[in-house]
């Protein structure tokens, strides 16, 4: 820094911050380096520090074995058909019915198969909706406050209080939604209040926070802040929240096909869940138990898988653990890693 | 009852018939991190001297509150803490016999602080060694008046409560505290200055005989601070206690201390009386330090910074851990680090060249010359 | 020294403007930026009144608690100048100084930017003369303690490129890459490249801070207020921190809002820039006038407490005050909520008399500083005001602080 030597003139003016000037600067690197670098921080190494984790990569492995279902197997796996084997056979005995066949002589793995992409389907919208209303109202209002912040929480509160089953059981007999993304989006109704109070709450924290200060000194716009400072703080928690939100949205969808409100139509889990118990007395006979297990199976698993990748996910946010793995000629970190220590 | 001085250099620097109430020699605390092992601190070796006021100073990051730490056996894990640290207790013959919770030293006048066992340990701090931490005055319970914080820790060592809160009114004078108004209030009710008298007097409630501080007075205002440097020496006279005093600050205790301990990379640079190290420092560090610190009458043409930043705990410099940053380090200081050598009768340095030292790094306390004075 | 910057400013300012090339904007405004004597006062603060209702929504319509946090107070700030404000907790300081550079908004009071109010600005944008965007651009804060502000989730890059993408928008991202490298190295910042890919926690307290000075200078603003910007640093680096932003401050010719706990690093920094200290007091401004001044010939007698706060590092000297009473009559700061009459000082204040609690003065001309304290004045009637005789109950220090 500078010291106490006359000071030098014209040597450090603005122009010598600011211009690049004629005089060649010191050497920058190169664009295959830095495109190099760009990869590197963007993706592999949130690969890698996913990777590390065991949950991640327990969940990862769990969700693409589900895309894969919904995707290649719906291709290639033929679809059920009536009659296509014997009523009620055992699984593991025949390759026409690996999982077995229900009271309609269909096979259960097919029917597991193809009742994937509907329930993604439902899940996807209804993360989609549940996060995306959730970050929208309780982050602007969060950091916004006034009369918007009144009203927009007065609405959540309106929602949390709400019933939820009985909300949506009305949604449903009103207006039978087939669709499975109008589905997702229905059911999490009752879901993005939670979520937008807790972020709400969240920002209120952050919001007098100096950084968040600076950053309107500098003039950036609400938008801007929210998007650029607030939103990376709280990534973490909404990807958890959110994934436990399309979780039981799930679960949501699971129960009304049960229940038999959502109206039928076709391969659907939810839909096996009702024919085992009420076709095909499950419950009572251990026989055919295996017809309410593996819909049980299917759906705990994608449940499992989701969550898992969602806890493990929050590594990548954190920035020690990003610089830590980042390949690099830096060996140690100059810095307070360890201060405050002693 | 004067302590046999050791043959250590810090000794060859003490005036004989002064009495020792702690001692330190080979102390290391070292981490276990990640990126290797991390000395926080590295073989210190100082002496404590009965009713002194001795001010440990040290920027952040060179280990002073770990040091701290170590005197009371306090260094949390996964710190690992060597050495021996030896207390004196007072000879039961010559002071008050009257016994203030459950420590019990016997007939022993070396107590082995290190070796103790947790419940040794729990009567002798606070008993014996009491601690003011650094942001402690935060950590009250919200939920409990200030009587009941000092109840709380008279039970707990088993001491009679009436006595106790007798000595507190006493302790509570001389920090200009209103009794019944600090006791009554919960914490949330009082300012930072209260509470951290109030916090100095729970410290002192079982009348240790040595006091260890870490920047007690650090996030209090400038008049509030001054005013407990003033207390403290107001309470060192009145009970008889040995203060340990810990901050980065030097200005504040050049009135207040009578040795001063400069902390650098986790060891001592320099030690020795106030006046003399103040006014004439040997270590270069403590000249570059004097130098770069501003004070209210400083020459301002005359300041410097250090440059240069300060050393990583698990990647300490080979040789003397300043020679980096040192203006006058050669080959010999990268090589060889130099242990604590007497260069006055009362001040000991750990360096090969405090003459040269004191004579190329040059720093005045000489305030500005002035039109107008006072 | 001055007039070798003015000759390369000018340069700069007839060259044609290359890509990368960026220089001292010209304010919106007609001042040449050259050395700010043409007369337009840059910030001017009068009448300024801070007040916090305490308390939920119920608690604020039912009662009459205020906590004037800033109780009426006037300055101004030229280019290229520099005021400290100091003071103890409570005083105001930083409310004020948050409230000059328009990051909190006064209940009562002007502040103006080259003499456009600047709420005005931003309330009714077609009345202005200078537009709210160009106001919050001259005006920049540096915070106390640059771990918490800088985005602990983004790089050193992003951050410093932000003032760039907004206001340096002729820019193309290599350019502004290779600004911001230029500003790390000018700060000893090296290799640049490594430091732009660094997220906060890998930088050591002082780099952080430069880091935060950056982002604010690379705004090119006219004032920055500097909010204890170098006590979270270590004791040995502060005096480095306060010569880079001196400077720059000479380069840039930005001028500073300072606020410090400290009179040492105030003094410090008013002396090299030749500015000036002012002492704050619940919500006012008490004293104001240059560091000399201020330090060894005080006129109000809050800041002589201060001054007998603020150690010395003779060994000598320091020892005498060791025995030396503070010069208060009560050590704790009166409750902000409820200031006592008259002037706000009198309870603790040595000096004061009857003629104190009635009246409450305002700054006077003492003829080396401006002092809010009737002493200034010889003629006034509270030298023949009699003592007050009533000590105050809370810690009453005279009775107990003698020497024994």
């Amino acid at each position: 820094m500078s010291n106490k030597e006359p000071k030098r003139d014209g040597g450090v003016t603005q122009e010598r911050i600011f211009g690049t000037g004629e005089e060649t600067g010191p050497t920058r690197r190169s664009p295959a380096e830095q495109a190099r670098r760009a990869v590197d921080f963007y993706v592999r190494t949130p690969l890698a520090i996913a990777w590390s984790d065991w949950r991640t990569r327990i969940g990862g492995i769990g969700i693409v074995i589900y895309l894969l279902m919904a995707t290649v197997g719906v291709m290639f796996y033929p679809e059920p058909t009536l009659n296509e084997v014997d009523y009620f056979v055992a699984p593991f005995q025949t390759m026409q019915a690996p999982l077995g066949s229900d009271h309609l002589g269909r096979d259960v793995l097919a029917m597991t198969i193809h009742g994937t992409p509907e329930m993604l389907k439902i899940v996807l919208a209804g993360f989609t909706f549940a996060v995306g209303l959730g970050i929208l109202a309780g982050m602007v209002s969060g950091y916004k406050g006034g009369v918007l912040d009144t009203a927009v929480m007065t609405l959540a509160d309106v929602f949390i209080v709400l019933p939820g089953l009985p909300l949506i059981i009305v949604l449903v007999a009103i207006f039978s939604p087939q669709d499975p993304f109008v589905i997702g989006v229905v059911l999490s109704i009752n879901r993005w209040p939670g979520l937008a109070r807790e972020l709400r709450s969240q920002v209120l924290a952050l919001r007098s926070e100096d950084f968040v200060e600076a950053a309107r000194a500098i003039g950036l716009s609400s938008p801007t802040i929210i998007g650029q400072e607030l939103l990376p703080m709280v990534g973490p928690y909404t990807l958890i929240r959110g994934t436990q939100q399309a979780v039981g949205v799930i679960g949501a969808a699971v129960g009304l096909y049960f229940l038999g409100i959502l109206p039928y139509n076709g391969q659907n889990w939810g839909v096996m869940l009702q024919n085992a118990y009420s076709q095909a007395g499950a419950i009572q006979t251990p026989s055919r138990a295996f017809l309410f297990i593996i819909p049980v199976i299917a759906l705990g698993g994608l449940t499992f898988s989701f969550i898992m990748f969602s806890q493990g996910m929050d590594r990548v946010f954190n920035p020690r653990l990003r610089a830590r793995n980042e390949g690099g000629s830096r060996e140690e970190e100059g810095g307070d890693d360890d201060g405050g220590f002693f | 009852m004067a302590i046999d001085q050791s043959q250590s250099a810090t000794a060859a620097t003490d005036e004989p018939d002064r009495d020792i109430i702690m001692s330190t020699r080979n102390v290391r605390v070292s981490f276990d991190m990640s990126r290797g092992q991390a000395w926080v601190l590295n073989d210190v070796d100082l002496d404590i001297r009965r009713e002194e006021i001795l001010a440990v100073v040290g920027e952040s990051g060179s280990g002073k509150s770990m040091f701290a730490a170590a005197l009371m056996d306090a260094v949390e894990d996964p710190g690992v803490l060597t050495g021996e640290i030896t207390y004196y207790p007072e000879d039961a013959d010559d002071g008050d016999t009257d016994q203030i919770g459950t420590f019990d030293s016997g007939t022993d006048d070396e107590i082995d602080v290190l070796g103790m066992t947790d419940d040794e340990l729990q009567s002798f701090r606070w008993e014996q060694v009491s601690m003011v931490f650094q942001g402690a005055m935060n950590s009250f319970n919200p939920t409990m008046k200030l009587r009941g914080h000092f109840q709380e820790t008279v039970q707990a060592h088993n001491a009679v409560l009436d006595e106790r809160m007798d000595h507190v009114r006493d302790l509570f004078e001389a920090l200009h505290l209103d009794f019944d108004r600090v006791m009554g209030s919960y914490p949330h009710e009082l300012s930072g200055g209260i509470k951290q008298r109030a916090l100095i007097a729970l410290s002192l409630v079982l009348e240790p005989e040595v006091l260890v501080m870490d920047e007690p007075t650090a996030a209090l205002d400038l008049l509030m601070q001054r005013s407990i440097i003033s207390m403290l020496q107001d309470l060192r006279d009145e009970f008889d206690l040995t203060i340990v005093f810990i901050t980065h600050d030097l200005p504040l205790v050049g009135g207040l201390s009578d040795r001063i301990a400069v902390m650098y990379a986790f060891e001592f640079a320099e030690v020795g009386n106030t006046r003399t190290l103040l006014k004439d420092a040997s270590h270069p560090y403590t000249r570059a330090l004097l130098r770069s610190v501003p004070s209210i009458d400083s020459d301002l043409d005359e300041m410097r910074p250090i440059e240069g930043q300060r050393p990583d705990p698990v990647n300490i410099p080979n040789g003397c851990s300043f020679h980096p940053r040192c203006p006058i380090a050669d080959d010999r200081c990268e090589i060889e680090d130099p242990d604590l050598v007497g260069v006055d009768e009362d001040l000991a340095a750990s360096c090969f060249y405090p003459d040269q030292s004191r004579e190329e790094i040059p720093y005045t306390l000489e305030t500005e010359q002035m039109e107008s004075d006072l | 020294m001055s007039t070798d910057d003015s000759t390369a400013d000018d340069d700069v300012a007839t060259e044609d403007v290359a890509p990368g090339d960026v220089t001292a904007d010209e304010p919106a405004a007609d001042s040449t930026g050259d050395s700010g004597d043409d007369g337009e006062t840059l910030l001017s603060v009068e009448d300024l009144e801070v007040h916090y209702k305490p308390g939920n929504l119920i608690e604020r319509y039912l009662s009459d608690r205020t906590i004037k946090a800033v109780d009426g107070v006037d300055f101004e700030l030229e280019e290229n100048d520099m005021i400290i404000l100091v003071g103890e907790s409570g005083c105001g300081k930083t409310t004020l100084g948050k409230a000059a550079v328009g990051l909190e908004q006064p209940t009562d009071g002007t502040v103006e930017y080259r003499g456009q109010d600047i709420w005005d600005s931003k309330n009714n944008p077609r009345n202005a003369d200078i537009e709210w965007g160009e106001i919050r651009r001259a005006m920049q804060v540096i915070h106390q303690d640059p771990a918490n502000a800088l985005n602990s989730s983004r790089r050193v890059r992003s951050i410093l490129a932000d003032p760039l993408k907004k206001y340096r928008t002729e820019l193309g991202s290599e350019e502004r890459e290779e600004t911001i490298y230029r500003y790390l190295e000018y700060v000893d910042m090296m290799p640049p490249e490594d430091y732009a890919d660094r997220y906060p926690h890998q930088l050591s307290g002082g780099e952080k801070q430069r880091i935060t000075l950056g982002r604010a200078l690379l705004m090119n603003p006219d004032v920055i207020l500097a909010d204890e910007a170098i006590s979270a640093l270590d004791v040995s680096l502060r005096v480095g921190m306060m010569d880079l932003i001196l400077d720059l401050q000479k380069m840039f010719k930005t001028s500073y809002i300072f606020i410090s706990h400290d009179l040492a690093n105030a003094r410090y920094l008013a002396k090299q820039a030749g500015g000036r200290i002012a002492v704050m007091y619940l919500g006012r401004i008490v004293e104001i006038g240059p560091p000399d001044e201020i330090i060894h010939n005080p006129s109000h007698p809050y800041t002589e407490v201060l001054r007998w706060s603020t150690p010395t590092i003779d060994p000598d000297i320091a020892k005498e005050q060791m025995s030396e009473e503070p010069p208060v009559r009560q050590l704790d700061v009166p409750d902000p909520e409820d200031p006592p009459s008259g002037c706000h000082f009198h309870p603790r204040c040595q000096y004061a008399r009857e003629a104190c609690t009635a009246e409450d003065p305002e700054l006077f001309d003492s003829g080396t500083t401006e002092s809010a304290c009737f002493r200034a004045l010889p003629n006034h009637e509270y030298w023949d005001s009699p003592e007050l005789t009533d000590v105050p109950d809370d810690e009453a220090v005279e009775a107990t602080f003698a020497d024994d």
